[in-house]
């Protein structure tokens, strides 16, 4: 049994009739209830609910509540235009479905987040050293007396290594998104409600569906509702088509599409004119704005590039460090090592293998290059996307704000004849027009005078086209225009005052205003018109040209419609202008006019010219989209706007080049219909958002890849997300520009998001990843050289850092396999890794670029990896077998000089190794005491240590440049030259300072021990410089293929 | 131009791929063997010949490099006489000291633990002994080994021989007294080239009062030795043992300095320890006294002595 209201007001009870109703159509309120009226359970099935809730945010929003009659409206929701809904149907509603409010998303706890950065990337791998080393050292201290306190120290340093680089990720991954709250902010806080024929102030969370609120200008629509009644009502959907143009609202139902259509307002737009009465379609998460921040909160952003090649690179170096770890493992055990010894042996090989300063020389560099940027004016929010541009391989780029300066500005006149064309920078450097000429100034006393617009006060020190003005945007961009043309406005109203007006009204589209002229010996009044050109065309007579009043015929007729139709196919709004002197007889000073009736003529008046403005772009666009394009990056255009001014600001930019056409350009040049023109022909298309929501993800994926220069026009956000989604799936890296609420999904699910600083909206600024604080396209240019600079220093960090791996994993596998005294310990390597190889890696940041970065195209993510094989061929098959040789050398010398010959030492290794050996003899008959051969071990550790330092003087050098010579390069880069001084010290800082024998086990070296390694320091050099020569010298050949990474 | 300027940035700008989705194993089989271009993990077999010829030529230079770097090196050093000598090198000039029997098992350590009962057991210690006595027993070749003594030293070439007939209840014909109650081990002082002792010709601090008399009982010619003295390592150790004897008291100063000679050996000092008590861990540790021999004690620092553990079973024991 249910109720309705209806016409008069009363309850109706019925039976059956509703229900039948109900039956009968397809309800689109899920009011939770069958078919036959009973309440549905309310567990729904949870599992597939995430993904399928966003796709189905990714929906065009597909209601009917536009279409249907007044009279089903209130029906379908219960209600009733003056009394509004019941208290407790409202109550209903409310426990129904909720508040009318933004639910945020469910967030990861953030201790989950904390333990994933803690185990994640090497960190497991240091864990199990970690562990492994404690375990050691517990059995070693319950079967011997004085255990070796290395394994512990060891573990500890290792846990702590793992630790440290753990927060220090957790750190960066912790600057949540606070998105949602960023939409709260746009939320209404009260609404005026009629429930039981009262009117009620509410808080907006309290609307429900079908409830009727009343909204006046200055109010945020609290909910999305349908009008059924409105008075001068116009609202501003700029947050969710980009077009601050105020858009008027009726009751009408004007358009299928729910966002054009002149009888529905939005969730949180503005209402700038009028009042309105409307009826709650949706509430809360339902609302467009709400599914527009269900989607910007709910996407995945994604790992960024930079991460995967991260995550790639770990993982290769994992495979090589289990792989070596478990091979030797075996390989110890079949050689009769004792199973603890075996255990030793794989500490000492992850932690060889494993660069454990990397984490944070990657973090660093990218710091380095984030506080680089920020000098430049570009805010990076996350660390990661600093090098995303760098990779960036297609561009989606909003219109309205972020491309254009969002300000209309004129940009054209026609009178005389001719097409006059305006100033539209932003500092007026252009080429300035001639203002003597009588045609113009009687269009410029139309367009001062037959204009509501003013200048806010308090401006006179700001510039003309900054200052801000009270009025819509064309009439501000004619103030400005005049005001620049004539200087002081305001002077000239005051000398022409204004008796009589007739304002604009969409349905005539034009406006009247009558004047007394300045010339007081002339008592006739001045009526000026203004408004839409073929309008203003319909109600003239004459025509003024050159200084002449013209009759207007046919011939005039024609250059008119070819002016306008020129002006309008640049995209620009156009605006027509005509003028009459009233007969004094008829009209004399003191007449009283009549607006809302006129009483005056308005027809037979003299035509004067046009005038067209444009959002013109901003001055820095069309250069840096050049850059863009001549870097390899494909630039689209996605915007809400109209597909001709899309296409004509497409234009200006660069976006569209000279030359090329789209389909309808061809048809139109051949005279052929459309769907005759190759589409292979076309290089340049545009789609309007309507084509759009018809085309499936494989033809839209055909138009991404076969057309270089695209612009998508009159797109919803879902739509936006739905083009970066396609260019995505080609393998693309996409960077989004916007500025606006409409863009933040688009902005969230790119690869990189960039948001304007100044006029960019709040929600846009959270979902981004860099913010460009002053506004200027052109740093994405910087972005790009940038990024691709630190793809290219991250390289040559790792090459530097991974190299020294063979050095530090070669001394444990010839202990294993030759039986020889370990010439190299773990502390030692610890101390390469976190000591001395760290600054070197890390100014390897500031290196230069070597060649003309912006020239290239952008990487192909799939092939150019950061680090890939021919990376490890150099480091771990090359230089670093020269080191490893450098250190070997080095530990040779010392034991022949002290007496073991290197014949010798093969197979020591039990006895050297042996506590009880107290006499072990060397080459000449000496006997070692334990304590003797062991400082002679860890003297051999300090000089293979140092000669590490010593050779990777030498691959800092080489790490420098791929291709180029050093003598090309230059040392100009200071970090690094510090970086080797620094290096060096430290080394002999560890050696010589007394106290480092008792912790850290490293001994004083004599001076002549530095040198061994030097050979091979220059070995390194010479190779690397010969090879690059050959390289430079054969282009694309073998050479290359192998070894330049 | 601008036609050109586009088909530049159009061979420039990114090239679209579709990814074409492949199964676990496919891609695995795919690495191995690759059908449709003739790879073999990843190249080639021509690929393969190339870049492993071209990491043969250069892992031959690079060994040509270190040889040559080893060959230079070796123009440095001498075959007969350490390059470092002392303290210039890192043995130091202090001497340490080793005993025999010691245990092949490393984990062992310095132990020597047998079951007077099991004569297997001792038997492997007097195994051990008489393979190390083995070259001081047998006749020595060459004709440059001379007997030395106090007035007469070794000159130029000349190596003292050590006299096995010296070593009293432990030479090898008493099987190193390992049969009775009181077992023997031998100490050695490690040979440093060129290290020679400065003796104490009179008791210092320290030492014990056997040793002092031993020291004044002799005359002054013979007092150029490096003592050697024995004691338990805990108050507790002590009490374990009634004594020790050494058979003789020090290693002479006539046998150093080593100079590399051929077959040159060692002095050795055998020490007797007395009645150690049965069934019980005795930890011992012998010292070396001369001037030179700086003497630290402690088990992490040790210089200038050795200490061991022992521990001899109970069985019934014919009095000797």
């Amino acid at each position: 049994m249910s109720y309705f209201v209806d016409s008069s007001g009363s309850f109706v009870f019925q039976h059956g009739r509703t229900d039948s109703y109900r039956v009968a159509t397809i309800p689109t309120v899920d009011d939770n209830k069958t078919a036959d009226g009973r309440y549905k359970s309310r567990r729904k099935v949870k599992k597939q609910r995430k993904a399928d809730d966003l796709d189905d945010l990714k929906q065009e929003l597909d209601i009917d509540y536009h279409k249907i009659s007044p009279e089903e409206l209130y029906q379908r929701f219960q209600t009733h235009p003056e009394n509004g809904l019941s208290h407790a149907k409202a109550k209903e509603n409310l426990e129904r479905d909720g508040p009318n409010a933004l639910t945020p998303p469910k967030t990861t706890p953030e201790w989950v987040k904390f333990c994933k950065n803690l185990f994640g990337g090497f960190a497991l791998l240091l864990w199990i050293g970690s562990i492994l080393c404690f375990t050691a050292y517990s059995i070693l201290a319950t079967t011997v007396e004085e255990p070796n306190d290395d394994n512990l120290y060891l573990g500890i340093v290792l846990a702590a290594v793992v630790i440290v680089t753990g927060i220090f990720s957790y750190y960066q991954e912790s600057k949540s998104s606070k998105i949602m709250e960023s939409f709260k902010n746009m939320v209404p806080q009260f609404a005026t409600v009629l429930r039981e024929g009262e009117k009620l102030t509410l808080r907006a969370e309290d609307l429900v569906l079908g409830d009727v609120v009343e909204v006046k200008f200055g109010d945020r629509i609290p909910a999305d509702i349908r009008i059924i009644e409105s008075r001068g009502f116009k609202v501003d959907n700029s947050s969710l088509t980009g077009e601050s143009e105020p858009q008027s609202r009726s009751p009408e139902f004007t358009h299928e599409n729910p966002l054009e259509t002149k009888n529905l307002a939005f969730f949180s737009t503005n209402a700038v004119e009028g009042t309105a009465k409307g009826v709650v379609i949706s509430c809360g998460d339902n609302t467009v704005m709400g599914r527009i921040a269900g989607l910007a909160s709910g996407l995945d952003t994604g790992e960024t590039p930079i991460a995967k090649e991260i995550h790639h690179f770990i993982q290769l170096i994992t495979g090589v460090a289990v792989f070596l770890g478990v091979t030797f493992f075996i390989i110890a055990f079949i050689l009769g090592y004792h199973w603890l010894d075996a255990v030793i042996f794989l500490i000492g090989i992850i932690v060889a293998n494993v660069p454990e300063g990397l984490l944070a020389t990657v973090t660093v560099c990218l710091t380095l290059t984030a506080k680089r940027m920020a000098s430049k004016n570009c805010l990076v929010k996350n660390l990661e996307a600093v090098e995303t541009l760098g990779s960036t391989s297609t561009i989606c780029s909003d219109k309205t704000g972020t491309l254009t300066q969002n300000r209309m500005t004129v940009a054209h006149m026609w009178f005389d004849n001719q097409i006059i064309e305006a100033d539209t920078t932003e500092d007026q450097s252009g080429v300035q027009y001639d203002r003597t000429s009588p045609g113009f100034k009687a269009l410029s006393r139309i367009a001062t005078l037959c204009n509501r617009a003013e200048f806010k006060s308090g401006q006179e020190n700001v510039p003309i086209l900054k200052r801000e003005v009270n009025g819509d945007a064309s009439e501000a961009a004619l103030l400005k225009c005049m005001e620049l043309a004539l200087g002081d406005v305001m002077s000239i109203r005051r000398k022409n005052k204004k008796v009589c007006e007739i304002p604009f009204n969409s349905t005539n589209k034009y406006q009247v205003s009558v004047h007394e002229t300045e010339d007081n010996s002339d008592p006739r009044h001045l009526m000026v018109m203004k408004g839409a050109p073929e309008r203003i065309l319909e109600r003239c007579s004459t025509i003024f040209i050159c200084g002449k009043e013209k009759v207007l015929d046919e011939e005039m007729k024609e250059a008119f419609n070819n002016a306008y139709l020129e002006l309008g196919g640049l995209g620009e709004r156009v605006l027509g202008f005509c003028d009459y002197l009233l007969p004094s007889d008829k009209f004399p000073l003191g007449f009283k006019f009549n607006s809302d009736d006129a009483n005056f003529p308005i027809d037979g008046l003299r035509f004067v010219g046009l005038m067209s403005m444009i959002d013109p772009p901003r001055a820095a666009v069309p250069d840096a989209v050049a850059k863009c394009r001549s870097a390899g990056i494909k630039v689209i255009m996605v915007t809400g706007d109209h597909p001709i001014t899309a296409k004509a600001i497409a234009k200006s930019v660069g976006i569209i080049s000279e030359g090329n056409e789209t389909v309808e350009d061809i048809a139109q040049r051949l005279n052929i219909p459309v769907s005759e023109v190759n589409p292979r022909e076309a290089k340049a298309a545009v789609i309007h958002g309507s084509d759009l929501r018809d085309l499936s993800s494989d033809q839209l994926d055909e138009i991404l890849r076969y057309h270089t220069e695209i612009v998508f026009a009159r797109t919803s956000p879902q739509q936006k997300l739905i083009i970066v989604e396609g260019c995505q799936r080609m393998g693309a890296i996409v960077a989004v520009t916007g500025d606006g609420v409409n863009d933040s999904p688009a902005l969230k699910k790119a690869d990189i998001g960039v948001a304007m600083g100044i006029a960019g909206s709040d929600v846009s600024k959270q979902a981004a990843d860099m913010i460009l604080l002053d506004d200027n396209f052109a740093s994405i240019v910087t972005g790009v050289e940038e990024g691709r600079l630190i793809f290219d220093n991250l390289k040559k960090s790792i090459a530097y850092t991974l190299t020294s791996n063979i050095p530090e994993i070669s001394p444990f596998l010839a202990f294993i396999l030759c039986d020889i005294p370990l010439p190299l310990g773990t502390v030692t390597i610890l101390c390469i890794d976190l000591g001395t190889d760290m600054v070197p890696a890390i100014s390897l940041a500031y290196e230069e670029a070597e060649s003309d970065i912006m020239k290239r195209p952008p990487r192909n993510p799939v092939n150019d990896k950061l680090v890939n094989s021919r990376l490890i061929s150099m480091a771990y098959g090359q230089i670093g077998m020269i080191q490893a040789a450098a250190g070997f050398f080095v530990y040779f010398v010392i034991m022949a000089e002290n007496g073991f010959l290197p014949m010798k030492l093969f197979g020591i290794r039990k006895h050297w190794d042996s506590k009880a050996i107290n006499d072990l003899t060397d080459s000449y008959g000496q006997e070692w005491t334990y304590r003797d051969r062991k400082t002679l071990e860890y003297t051999c550790h300090t000089a293979f240590f140092v000669s590490i330092v010593v050779v990777q003087w030498a691959d800092l050098i080489i790490c420098k440049t791929r291709r180029n010579s050093l003598i090309h390069q230059g040392m100009r880069n200071w970090a690094l030259n510090f970086g080797l001084i620094f290096e060096t010290a430290l080394a002999a800082f560890l050696s010589y300072t007394p106290g480092m024998d008792k912790g850290l086990r490293m001994f004083p070296l004599k001076f002549v021990w530095w040198l061994p390694a030097i050979p091979f320091m220059l070995a390194i050099f010479i190779y690397d410089e010969t090879r690059r020569f050959y390289l430079r010298r054969n282009p694309g050949g073998w050479l290359e293929q192998e070894t330049y990474y | 131009m601008a036609e050109e300027k586009q088909k530049e940035s159009e061979n420039r700008e990114f090239e679209f791929h579709k990814h074409v989705e492949r199964s676990a194993w496919e891609s695995f089989t795919r690495a191995l063997h690759n059908p449709d271009t003739g790879q073999y993990l990843g190249r080639t077999p021509k690929s393969w010949a190339q870049i492993l010829f071209f990491y043969l030529i250069f892992y031959i230079v690079l060994s040509a490099l270190f040889a040559g770097c080893m060959f230079v090196f070796y123009t440095t050093i001498d075959c007969k006489i350490p390059k470092r000598q002392q303290t210039d090198g890192l043995i130091g000039d202090n001497p340490g000291m080793a005993i025999r029997p010691v245990s092949n098992i490393e984990v062992e350590g310095n132990f020597i633990y047998f079951n007077g009962k099991n004569e297997s057991q001792a038997n492997t210690w007097i195994k051990r002994l008489n393979e190390f006595m083995e070259p001081y027993i047998a006749p020595v070749p060459g004709n440059n080994s001379i007997h030395c003594s106090f007035y007469r030293r070794p000159i130029g070439n000349e190596i003292c021989k050590v006299d096995v007939n010296i070593f009293g209840d432990c030479s090898p014909k008493d099987l190193y007294g390992y049969r009775s109650a009181s077992p023997c081990i031998y100490l050695k002082l490690n040979k440093i080239y060129g290290w020679e002792p400065v003796t104490y010709l009179l008791p210092a601090e320290g030492m014990p009062n056997d040793l002092k008399e031993r020291i004044i009982s002799l005359p002054q010619l013979n007092r150029t030795q490096v003592w050697v003295s024995c004691n338990g390592l805990t108050a507790q150790d002590k009490d374990f043992i009634q004594g020790f004897e050494y058979f003789p008291r020090g290693f002479p100063s006539y046998f150093f300095p080593y100079k590399n000679g051929d077959n040159y050996l060692s002095p050795l000092v055998a020490v007797k320890i007395i009645y150690p008590k049965a069934n019980v861990l005795i930890g011992i540790e012998c010292r070396a006294w001369a001037k030179n021999i700086r003497y630290h004690g402690g088990t992490l620092d040790r210089v200038g002595s050795i200490q061991f553990y022992f521990q001899r079973d109970y069985f019934n024991v014919p009095i000797q």
